[in-house]
C-alpha cells in the first residue's frame, strides 16, 4: 500500500502555547485516517500544517511522495478540504458556490458541470441549488460544505469535524457519504472529538491530547491497550456504602463509582460479570430499574490513559 | 478560470446590498445635498460684483493690481472701496461692504469678513491664493499672473464657486472603493474567513486570485463613479469645467487610485479586518477632509502648513488633478498629475502583491 501523507516529527507552537508537540504519522491509500482528540488538542492546526496553510516550526510533511512546502498546485489539486468552519459565500447560490469552487480545480466547463451535478446529488441537494446559504438549515449548509470540497473527486480529502452541531439525521448521512467515497478509492483524513463516530468509520485512529499522542492503532488495538474490557452499568437509588465495598472484591472487578444514581462497574476480564453482579443485587435484596453491560469505547481509552474524560 | 472568478467576484459585490446601497447612496446622497445647499447660487448665475474696502498701508503693492485685475465673464469682479481703517469698518458694521481687505505690505495680506456666506468666502479665496502665490514665488515657483488670475477665478468664479467640493466628493467616491475591495479580498483572508482557507488549500496561486478579485472591483468602481458623474453633469447640471471625456479619466484614474489602496491596506500582515476598514475610512474621510472637503481653505492651509500632506494624501492627489484640468487643460501639469496618480496606484499594487506574496 502507498503512504498518502506522511508526517514526521511536526512541531507548531503558537508563541509559549505547543500547539502540535511533536507526532509523527502515515497515511495508507485507501484509509480512513481518524484524528481523535477533545478540543483544542491540535487537530485542526495538524491539518492546517499538512496543507501548507500554517507554517509550523519542525517537523517534515510529505504527501503521494512529495514534500509538501509552499506553493505546490500540482499536489493541492489531488487534495479536497471540508473546513471545520463553513466556508461558502452568502452572495452565491448553492449551485455557484459548489462550481466556484470545483472550478479552482477544474478548468473544463463541460467536465465540470457534470462533477457539480453528481457532487450535487451525493448530498442530496437537488432541491436547493438555487437556495442561498443564509436560507438553508444547519444540516444542509454543512452539506454544502462538504460538496464545494469534494466536487473536484480528490484522491485525498480531509474533514475537519464535518458533523460539528449536526442533527443526528445529517450526521448519519454524512458518514454514510464519507464512507462511500472511501469505497470509491478516495483517501480519508476525518478529525473529530465525537469517538462514536471515529469508532464506527475509522480503520486507523490516531488520538490526541494538548497537542501530544496519546494512543495510535485500529479501534480493536487500542482497546486491547487497556485494562478495561466491560463496563456493567446499574441505574438505581439504593445503592450504599457497603455494597459498593462488597462490588469491588467481586472478582475481575476493578473499579466501582456511584454517581447520580448510576453505578457504573469496570471490568477487566471474566466472561460473566454481568451475572454476578446482578446475583449479589438479588441476595442483598437491592432494588434497581435498569441493569446492562457495555463494551469499553474509546472514550474508555482515553479516560484510562489521560485520567479524564474525551467530552466535558 | 479567469472568468469564474472575475464573474464571481462581480456577483459578490453586486449581491451584496448592503455594500451596493453604500456605494450608491454615498454620491447620489451627498451631491444632492450639496447641490441644495449651494442650490440657489446655480439658479441665480449673475452674481453682482463684490463690494470691498481696501486699507492700504503702502501704496501700489501687488495684492491691490491683483484684486483689480480680477474679471468675470469680462467684468470687474470686486467694486474696491479705498477706506482708512476706521472707515472700512463702518462700512462693514453698516453691511456696505462684504469684507475688508488690510493691504499692508507684499507678503501681509489679511481679511475681515462679519458673517459667512459665498461672497465672503470668494474674498478669502482670493486671498488664501494670493498667499500661495506669494509663498510660491519664494520657493521660486512661479505662476503667471494669468495663471494667478485662473485660480483665484475658479475659486472665486460666480458660476460654480462650490465645484471644489464636488472635485472633492468625486474623489471621496474613487476613495471608498477601497472599503469594498476590503471586503471583496476580506474573503480569501485565512485569518478572517473560512472561505480563505479554502481559496488557499486551492491549486489556484493567491496573487492570481487577488489580482481577478481586484479587477472586480475596479469594474464596479468605474461604474458607480460614471453613474455619479453623469448624473452631477446631466442632472444636476454641474459644470466642470476642462473636457468631458478628460473628466472621466481623471474620475477614472481616481478609482485605480482607490482600489490599489484598498489592495494595499488589505493585504496588510497582522491587522485585523475591522482595523484595516477603520484606516480606510480615515484614509478616505480625514483625507477628505484635508483636501477640503468640509472646507475647501483647509488644503491651502496644509498647503503653507506641510505641503507633504496633500503630496501623499490620495485625496487632495485626486483634486487636485481635477483642478488642474480645470485650469490648465489638457497641459504638461494635468499630465504630471495623471502620472503622480499611476505612480501612486502602482506603487500599492505592487506592495500589496509582494505581501500577499509573502502570506
Ligand atoms: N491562531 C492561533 N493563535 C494562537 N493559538 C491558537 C491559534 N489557533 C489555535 N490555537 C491554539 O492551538 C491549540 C490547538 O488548536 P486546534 O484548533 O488545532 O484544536 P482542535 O483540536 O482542532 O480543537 P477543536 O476540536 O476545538 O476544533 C488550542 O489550544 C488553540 O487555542
Ligand atoms: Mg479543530
Amino acid at each position: 500500500m502507498d503512504t498518502v501523507v506522511k508526517v514526521t516529527n511536526l512541531v507548531k507552537r503558537y508563541k509559549e502555547l505547543i500547539a502540535v508537540d511533536n507526532f509523527s504519522f502515515e497515511v495508507k491509500q485507501g484509509e480512513i485516517f481518524g484524528l481523535l482528540g477533545p478540543n483544542g488538542s491540535g487537530k485542526s492546526t495538524t491539518i492546517n500544517c499538512i496543507l501548507s496553510l500554517l507554517k509550523y516550526d519542525k517537523g517534515e510533511i510529505e504527501i503521494f511522495g512529495e514534500k509538501m512546502q509552499g506553493e505546490k498546485p500540482e499536489l493541492l489539486k489531488r487534495i479536497g478540504l471540508v473546513g471545520q468552519n463553513v466556508a461558502v459565500f452568502d452572495e452565491l447560490t448553492v449551485y455557484e458556490n459548489i462550481n466556484f469552487f470545483c472550478g479552482l480545480y477544474i478548468k473544463d466547463k463541460d467536465k465540470r458541470k457534470a462533477l457539480v451535478d453528481e457532487v450535487i446529488d451525493f448530498v442530496e441537494l437537488n432541491d436547493f441549488k438555487k437556495f442561498y446559504p443564509k436560507k438553508l438549515s444547519g444540516g444542509l449548509l454543512r452539506r454544502l460544505n462538504i460538496a464545494c470540497g469534494i466536487a473536484h473527486k480528490p484522491e485525498l480529502i480531509i474533514f475537519d469535524e464535518p458533523t460539528v452541531a449536526v442533527d443526528p439525521q445529517s450526521r448519519n448521512k454524512i458518514l454514510e457519504g464519507i464512507k462511500k467515497l472511501n469505497k470509491e478509492g478516495a483517501t480519508i483524513i476525518y478529525t473529530s472529538h465525537y469517538m462514536e463516530e471515529v469508532e464506527e468509520i475509522c480503520t486507523n485512529i490516531l488520538i490526541l491530547d494538548k497537542g501530544k499522542e496519546v494512543a495510535r492503532g485500529t479501534t480493536q488495538e487500542l482497546k486491547n491497550m487497556i485494562k478495561n474490557t466491560e463496563n456493567v452499568i446499574v441505574d438505581s437509588r439504593n445503592i450504599t456504602e457497603e455494597a459498593i465495598k462488597d462490588i469491588k472484591n467481586l472478582s475481575h472487578i476493578y473499579k466501582v463509582t456511584y454517581e447520580n444514581n448510576v453505578l457504573t462497574i469496570k471490568c477487566n476480564g471474566g466472561k460473566h460479570n454481568i451475572s454476578h453482579v446482578l446475583n449479589y443485587l438479588d441476595d442483598n435484596s437491592i432494588k434497581y430499574d435498569r441493569i446492562y453491560s457495555e463494551l469499553p469505547t474509546l472514550n474508555d481509552v482515553f479516560l484510562e490513559i489521560t485520567g479524564k474524560e474525551l467530552r466535558d | 478560470m479567469f472568468g469564474l472568478i472575475y464573474t464571481t467576484c462581480l456577483k459578490k459585490i453586486i449581491r451584496n446590498k448592503a455594500m451596493i446601497f453604500w456605494l450608491l447612496a454615498f454620491p447620489f446622497a451627498l451631491g444632492t445635498l450639496f447641490f441644495i445647499a449651494f442650490g440657489s447660487i446655480y439658479k441665480d448665475q449673475k452674481i453682482k460684483p463684490i463690494k470691498v474696502a481696501v486699507v492700504e498701508k503702502e501704496k501700489d503693492l501687488p495684492i491691490v493690481t491683483v484684486l483689480k485685475e480680477i474679471k468675470n465673464d469680462d467684468k470687474k469682479m470686486l467694486k474696491i472701496t479705498f477706506a482708512d481703517d476706521k472707515k472700512a469698518n463702518k462700512l462693514l458694521d453698516d453691511k456696505k461692504v462684504t469684507g475688508i481687505i488690510y493691504a499692508n505690505s507684499y507678503k501681509d495680506v489679511k481679511l475681515t469678513i462679519k458673517e459667512n456666506g459665498i461672497y465672503q468666502s470668494i474674498l478669502k479665496n482670493i486671498v488664501v491664493s494670493y498667499h500661495v502665490k506669494v509663498n510660491n514665488a519664494e520657493k521660486n515657483i512661479s505662476i503667471s499672473d494669468k495663471e494667478f488670475v485662473k485660480i483665484v477665478k475658479l475659486s472665486g468664479d460666480n458660476k460654480d464657486p462650490y465645484l471644489a467640493y464636488f472635485y472633492n466628493l468625486i474623489a471621496m467616491i474613487c476613495l471608498l472603493g477601497s472599503t469594498s475591495a476590503l471586503e471583496m479580498l476580506g474573503s480569501m483572508n485565512k485569518d478572517e474567513e473560512p472561505t480563505g482557507f479554502r481559496i488557499l488549500a486551492a491549486p489556484v496561486s493567491n496573487l492570481k486570485f487577488s489580482f481577478i478579485a481586484f479587477l472586480a472591483i475596479e469594474t464596479v468602481q468605474l461604474i458607480v463613479t460614471s453613474l455619479a458623474l453623469l448624473y452631477f453633469m446631466f442632472v444636476l447640471k454641474i459644470n466642470f469645467g476642462g473636457d468631458i471625456p478628460y473628466v472621466f479619466l481623471t474620475a477614472g484614474l481616481g478609482t485605480l487610485l482607490g482600489s490599489s489602496l484598498g489592495f494595499f491596506v488589505t493585504n496588510i500582515k497582522g491587522v485585523s479586518l475591522k482595523s484595516k476598514n477603520a484606516i480606510l475610512i480615515w484614509i478616505t474621510l480625514g483625507g477628505g477632509f484635508l483636501a477640503g472637503l468640509m472646507m475647501a481653505q483647509m488644503k491651502v492651509i496644509i498647503e503653507e502648513k506641510a505641503p507633504i500632506i496633500n503630496k501623499i494624501n490620495p485625496a487632495s492627489v485626486l483634486t487636485d488633478a481635477f483642478y488642474t484640468l480645470n485650469i490648465f487643460g489638457i497641459s504638461e501639469r494635468y499630465m504630471q498629475s495623471v502620472i503622480y496618480i499611476l505612480v501612486l496606484s502602482f506603487l500599492f499594487l505592487i506592495t500589496g502583491s509582494v505581501m500577499v506574496k509573502k502570506q
